[in-house]
């Protein structure tokens, strides 16, 4: 009976009390300044004549086309490639490399860093709880358990909506200064059904930057049952970011062996992103099939949280 | 018609795999009464308030709040009911105030000037701006109290209070207590293996002993339970003379002498008479004091001289 929105001004407090926190928004903030300056450093002196780069690049991209041996998937992204080039050359938009957006779809890594630290918030606002010893005068209280489980963990994504957007300010503030607003206009390019199209950049980043929002929320649900069942904080980050670092690579794998199961593993479905281009990982998968493992684990990971945490026995 | 008891627990029980800690107890606490849960360590107190805040399940049995079934309507039966379980695990990180303003937020309609009334009720106005972690022992104590009470509850439960507090922090709140229980109109079920400690607090007592209930009893009944023999310490002048005289009024019973008084086993009803018989044999009287039969006695006569902390 006690507010939803109460709960999670509770956990709003825990969460900004902790040292812990600000110094992660901190590490935040200076990694995505010094992202752009790297990003910068990179690209110093490679700016050129961007024309006489994608011609070089064609007139290699035709004598691997003709190669009667290449494979399929190699075949298909030379093509794509090529087909963009040619566009961009064909209607004078140079690329974003060098340039603010190039800089911004690269700063979409950033987002691994969001998901670390929505990883640790959360896992720490249960298993805390227990460690503390507060969980007892938390649970003798008229909210029920299911709804203080429940303020915690949308707190936790409040936090991580928080880092992403700061994630992604720093960062667009950064390449505003650094690269000026040279090539604001110029549209993301892809091809899809033997045709290119555009989009606009800024949609484009936020898409990339939206797609790795996958990842952060199957990690974060997972690291929270972790920490809801075995009430550790430790284990519960060292698991998810074990299988988040290794996981895709495992999968990958296992997908290049050949085997078809591999399908139905998370992680062979957290990364959408070959949907809108490129493959996917096994022949004849589809977005909306990876949607729907990735609902089924989401709702298996939440299931088994709400169902330890509302039988358990509070003993510590 | 008899009041509606503030707590009425039927016949829990608590089993952990094949273990029975608590085992078919019963009580009832009334409305204003200060209500002792008295049993030897691992007796099952603690588990016992665990089941009665909602901590641990309960395997069987029916533990009412004010009338309300505390499984079938969680959050209304709670809601009652203040609590310490063990120590007053506080956010080492938070101030006292912000620890307050937490709980007050989990509770209903309760005006936020609250929070100030229970930091002066439990004297904690000079601290409760700094973070717990700066905080004593005692004074941790003090603040988990405020948020036992920041609700205004009609039960408050307490699991061993004193437990870390000094001879004066035990002393005051016991005092408090006291107080407390008549201003706010609480009803209290506190935990405790320190005798003597519910022996000053509290109105009835309840003895458990390995997750059974063996007896309830009011303290005074308990203490001086009927005209049981006991031992007095009588000082008196001249002592070496009364001891004589005592001891041929006496024969069949075991008179010392120690540190110049008087030890001697009487019944309390005899006491008036042998006073005035002393003042007939001009010996001067300063004091005939028991040597306090004590409710430890009386446990330890109950649960068998069992084993205690
Ligand atoms: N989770 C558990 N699993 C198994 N046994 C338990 C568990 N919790 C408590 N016990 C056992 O139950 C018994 C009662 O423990 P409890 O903590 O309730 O005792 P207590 O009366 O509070 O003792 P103390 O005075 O030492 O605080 C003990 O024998 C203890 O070992
Ligand atoms: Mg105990």
């Amino acid at each position: 009976m006690v507010n939803m929105v109460r709960l999670m001004q509770n956990e709003h407090l825990k969460t900004y009390r902790r040292p812990g926190t600000w110094v992660m928004i901190g590490i935040l903030l200076l990694v995505s300044i010094a992202f752009g300056f790297l990003y910068q450093m990179e690209h110093e002196g490679a700016a050129g004549d961007w024309r006489a780069g994608l011609e070089k690049q064609n007139r290699q991209d035709e004598k691997t086309l003709q190669n009667e041996n290449l494979n399929q998937m190699t075949r298909a992204n030379v093509e794509e490639r090529y087909q963009i080039n040619q566009y961009r050359l064909d209607h004078n938009m140079p690329p974003a490399a060098g340039n603010l957006w190039g800089m911004m779809s690269e700063t979409a890594a950033l987002m691994s860093l969001v998901t670390l630290f929505t990883i640790i918030v959360s896992a720490t606002s249960v298993a805390g709880e227990f460690s503390q010893g507060t969980i007892k005068l938390l649970l003798i209280r008229p909210a029920s358990r299911a709804k203080i489980l429940l303020a915690k963990y949308l707190s936790s994504f409040g936090l991580a909506l928080t880092l992403l957007v700061l994630a992604f300010t720093f960062s667009f503030i950064t390449g505003l200064i650094l690269f000026g607003n040279e090539g604001w206009e110029t549209p993301h390019l892809y091809v899809q059904g033997g045709q290119v199209h555009e989009q606009s950049m800024l949609l484009h980043v936020i898409g990339l930057y939206g797609l790795k929002g996958v990842d952060l929320l199957m990690m974060t649900t997972f690291a929270f049952m972790i920490s809801v069942v075995f009430r550790s904080s430790a284990l519960a980050i060292g698991l998810a970011l074990f299988l988040m670092f290794t996981g895709s690579n495992v999968v990958m794998m296992l997908a290049a062996l050949g085997y078809d199961w591999v399908k139905y593993i998370l992680f062979a479905n957290t990364d959408l992103s070959p949907y809108f281009s490129g493959r996917p990982l096994v022949e004849g998968m589809t977005l909306s099939f990876s949607v729907t493992v990735l609902a089924v684990y989401f709702l298996l990971f939440n299931a088994i949280s709400w169902l330890v945490f509302h039988k358990r026995d509070v003993a510590a | 018609m008899e009041k509606q008891p503030v707590l009425e627990i039927r016949q829990l029980t608590k089993e952990i795999g094949k273990k029975t800690i608590v085992e078919d107890l019963s009580l009832q606490v009334q409305p204003g009464e200060v209500f002792g849960f008295l049993g030897p360590n691992g007796a099952g107190k603690t588990t016992t308030i665990r089941m009665l805040v909602g901590l641990m399940s309960i395997t069987r049995g029916k533990v009412l709040i004010q009338g309300i079934d505390l499984e079938e309507h969680f959050e209304k039966a709670i809601a009652h009911v203040g609590a310490i379980v063990e120590n007053p695990e506080l956010y080492p990180f938070l101030t006292g105030y912000q620890n307050l303003l937490h709980y007050w937020r989990m509770s209903r309609s309760i005006p936020k000037d609250r929070i100030d009334e229970v930091v002066q009720r439990v004297g904690l106005e000079q601290r409760i701006h700094h973070k717990v972690k700066t905080y004593s022992l005692g004074m941790r104590q003090r603040l988990g109290l405020a948020q036992a009470l920041l609700h205004s509850p009609s039960l408050l439960i307490l699991d061993e209070p004193t437990n870390g507090l000094d001879p004066a922090g035990i002393r005051d709140f016991r005092n408090q207590l006291r107080t407390w229980a008549r201003e706010e109109n609480l009803s209290v079920l506190v935990s405790s293996h320190l005798l003597s400690e519910v022996e000053l607090m509290c109105d009835r007592v309840a003895v458990i002993q390995q997750g059974k209930l063996i007896d309830v009893k009011q303290v005074r009944e308990l203490v001086d339970d009927t005209d049981e023999e006991q031992t007095f310490l009588l000082d008196v002048h001249p002592s070496l003379q009364a001891l004589t005289q005592l001891q041929k009024r006496f024969p069949h019973r075991e008179v010392e002498i120690i540190d110049n008084r008087i030890q001697l086993p009487l019944q309390r009803s005899e006491v008036p008479e042998l006073s005035a018989w002393m003042v007939q044999q001009e010996i001067q009287i300063y004091t005939i004091q028991p040597v306090t039969r004590t409710l430890e006695d009386r446990f330890l006569q109950l649960t068998g001289g069992s084993q205690l902390g």
